[in-house]
């Protein structure tokens, strides 16, 4: 079908999702973004938020990513994050207790803490309980 | 039982008994191997992908300007990444990487501060008299993503606040499952990726020369990432081998323990049947 294309999700842990999707949404440096099948080729960069695939069959997949750029191909969308973890396999009790921990750190302050290292834990936490919230279940 | 039959016995038993161990250690290694390599080719790909879409991107960035990529930085002070083993029991495995950065650090043209990971690999490196300054375990197999981050944030930062003027890294080139290579590669500055242009321009977003600056951390991990899994891969494959050795070596010598056993009992049944010959002899010649 014209409208489909192949979405690849590579991280440096190995290849999270290969399949073929009908759509796809990302978080964008500057905003959510739509990619239909038959766009024309881009690089994208990425933030650290949800994404969203709609597979062939019509199923939806939500994901937490972070930071990193999507390459789009003629036929072909590839995305390249630091990680990624799909909703269903989001541990939120272990999410909750990192969220914690980052506060902590950030408001006590005890010591030598690495602010921009506590402050992305704090996100990445926070986007994964976001994530597993919002994905339809 | 004579005395010298007791102690070979004992001997045999404790060698098999070690066998065991090391045949143990063998089958954990082989394990960890296989898992060890599906994930650097992971690593791998991930890296290729970088690379190719930073490729693309630099096409139409025209020159980029970006401290990463500036060789002309006088340089004062190296920092060396040196990645060895988490734990012994590989043979030569850690002491040939430390030698290797041993051998980096005295023919380098500055002065070489160093950046360890592994189990006890900063303990080396102190005895090779080379300077630690931060050190790090061995990466966490499961948590992988997470600790090599800290560790290319680390390097980074230290060649970014000017602490270092060029990051090399001491690690393990994985050749094959039967041989690895200490070897010695340059991370920063970085050599600039060779601009791949495509048929139609693609957009970009930011613009390429600003998506250029934000991809570079991510290439550079993706750089380090995979110099860390290749050490980690050479380090099971390593173990794997000198456990195979310690094995084979056992196992012969419960043969030849088992020989000199089996001659020293014979030895001992031949004397008893001597010492009643001899006694049958003297009580015939009474009679």
């Amino acid at each position: 079908m014209a409208g489909e294309f192949r979405l690849r999700v590579l991280t440096p842990m190995g290849e999270i999702l290969r399949t073929r999707a009908r759509s796809l949404c990302v978080t964008a440096w500057d905003g959510q973004l739509g990619v239909l099948g038959g766009h024309a080729p881009m690089v994208e960069k990425l933030e650290i938020g949800s994404t969203l695939v709609t597979e062939s069959g019509g199923q939806r997949r939500w994901f937490a990513t972070i930071a990193g750029v999507m390459r789009v191909k003629r036929g072909e969308v590839v995305l390249l994050v630091g990680a990624a973890e799909e909703a269903a396999e989001i541990d939120v009790e272990r999410a909750h207790k990192a969220l914690e921990r980052a506060r902590h750190r950030l408001v006590n302050r005890e010591g030598e803490v690495d602010i921009s290292r506590a402050e992305l834990a704090l996100a990445r936490a926070s986007n994964r309980l976001k994530v597993f919230e919002h994905a339809d279940r | 039982m004579p005395e010298n039959l007791r102690v070979l016995r004992r001997k045999r038993e404790i060698v098999g008994e070690i066998r065991q161990i090391t045949r143990a250690m063998k089958l954990v290694s082989a394990a960890k191997l296989k898992r060890a390599m599906t994930w650097r080719t992971a690593a791998q790909d991930y890296y290729t992908e970088v690379e190719a879409a930073l490729s693309v991107v630099a096409a139409y960035a025209g020159e980029i300007e970006h401290p990463y990529f500036d060789e002309d930085r006088p340089v004062q002070r190296i920092g060396l990444l040196l990645v060895a083993g988490d734990k012994g029991l590989c043979g030569a495995f850690n002491s040939q990487i430390i030698g290797r950065a041993r051998e980096f650090a005295r023919t380098a043209e500055a002065r070489v501060v160093t950046v360890t990971v592994g189990g006890r690999t900063a303990e080396m490196a102190r005895r090779a008299r080379l300077s630690v300054v931060r050190e790090f375990p061995a990466i966490n197999e499961r948590e992988r993503g997470g600790d090599v981050q800290e560790i290319a944030r680390q390097v980074m930062g230290m060649y970014e606040r000017g602490d270092v003027d060029r990051v090399t890294c001491c690690y393990s080139r994985f050749l094959s499952r039967i041989s690895n290579q200490p070897d010695v590669q340059q991370v920063l500055p970085a050599p600039p990726p060779e601009p791949l242009e495509e048929m139609n321009a693609p957009i970009f977003e930011p613009d390429a020369l600003e998506l250029a600056r934000a991809m570079l951390p991510q290439y550079i991990e993706a750089r380090i990432f995979q110099l860390l899994l290749s050490t980690a891969v050479s380090e099971h494959s390593a173990r794997l081998m000198a456990m195979t050795a310690a094995t084979e070596n056992a196992e012969e010598m419960t043969d030849d323990l088992t020989r000199d056993i089996n001659r020293a009992r014979q030895a001992a049944i031949t004397n008893e049947l001597l010492d009643i010959a001899a006694g049958a002899d003297a009580m015939g010649q009474k009679a």
